[in-house]
């Protein structure tokens, strides 16, 4: 059904994707609750500031939302519930971390795609190099030389 | 010229699909483009997502020592102020607030809640003694209040309705007149009660 070249081909392709995959979960929930809240900190922007996140900003406000996330954490509530009570008090322009639905939900897909072609592009220039090569090797060119160099004075 | 004929083919190939591609990188530029125009930017603080949703819990003990519920005060409006005593848009505020409470709590149709923000109990009685206003104020554990309310910086006003829904959510001082106004246009027009 493939042949042996295009079997490479995919699994090259599905190396690539399956290491693609296994990286976006290599990142377990950090171990301290210590690491949490400066993890949780970085993902949140700071409401009153220009570009800062929660964790960079001295914001009075910026101060609160850590001090929350700290309680919060320390109670025992998971990423996505801190994340969740923050996007539901302050709306999704807070966290920082796209989104993976809507729209925005591109930025996760729109990698992959563009991959995906890139491969594909590479194989149908790789095939068309390899015929390429097959065509200029003709009898005719090789006749067409020889005879050149014969007649070339010397 | 049989020769010349395939090499015109092997050199059309290769920009051909140049071609394409160029058009593929084109359009998902196109696609960020349109993404990046069509947010809202920062100006969504501006905005309360918790308008027509039911008022974040506030519970605790007040400056006088009263315990203040907010799911008490059901069957009339609130006023939810998130204030400073060193800010001074909260000072400018401060009597139209008063004002505000003075002639409803005659009615009984509203009531004014304080919650300091990054402040202590100590100076807002200093600053309810010096400006007067006689209604709950929270002033202790008061962050987890002000980040439920999604407040980014005082003053700012939630107006709750009697049913306990969020109705409103003013940027600023507040004054006597927008709360009536605001009130009377929910409670006339849409029967928010």
């Amino acid at each position: 059904m493939f042949s042996r070249r295009s079997l490479v081909w995919l699994c090259l392709l599905a190396a690539a994707l399956s290491a693609l995959a296994v990286s976006t979960q290599l990142e377990g929930p950090p171990r301290t609750n210590e690491d949490r809240v400066r993890s949780l900190s970085e993902d949140f922007a700071c409401p009153t500031c220009d570009g800062q996140s929660v964790a960079e900003s001295n914001a009075v406000v910026a101060e609160e939302i850590r001090r929350e996330i700290r309680r919060q954490v320390d109670e025992g509530q998971t990423d996505r519930q801190i994340t969740d009570a923050l996007v539901a008090s302050y709306d999704e322009s807070i966290d920082l971390r796209p989104r993976s639905g809507g729209v925005v939900g591109l930025i996760w897909i729109v990698p992959v795609v563009v991959m995906v072609f890139g491969f594909g592009a590479l194989a149908s220039v790789f095939r068309r190099w390899r015929l390429t090569e097959a065509q200029s090797a003709s009898a005719e060119d090789v006749e067409l030389v020889r005879s050149l160099r014969e007649d070339r004075p010397t | 010229m049989a020769d010349r004929s395939v090499e015109i083919e092997i050199s059309d190939g290769p920009s051909r699909l140049a071609f394409f591609f160029a058009i593929a990188a084109g359009l998902v530029l196109v696609v960020f483009i349109a993404v990046l125009a069509t947010s809202d930017g920062d100006s969504g603080f501006a905005r309360s997502p918790l308008v027509s949703k039911p008022a974040p819990l506030i519970s605790g003990e007040a400056v006088d020592g009263t315990v203040f519920d907010l799911d008490e005060q059901r069957g009339r409006w609130v006023v939810v102020n998130f204030f400073s005593t060193t800010c001074v848009p909260c000072i400018q505020e401060h009597p139209e607030l008063v004002a505000f409470e003075e002639e409803h709590s005659v009615v009984g149709d509203a009531a004014v809640v304080s919650i300091a923000f990054s402040d202590s109990s100590r100076n807002v009685r200093e600053f309810f003694a010096a400006n007067g206003g006689d209604w709950a104020v929270l002033a202790e554990d008061t962050g987890r209040h002000a980040i439920s309310y999604g407040v980014a910086a005082v003053p700012e006003t939630y107006l709750v309705a009697p049913s306990g829904i969020v109705t409103s959510k003013f940027i600023g001082g507040v004054t006597k007149a927008d709360l009536e106004a605001e009130i009377g246009r929910l409670s006339g027009s849409t029967g928010v009660s």
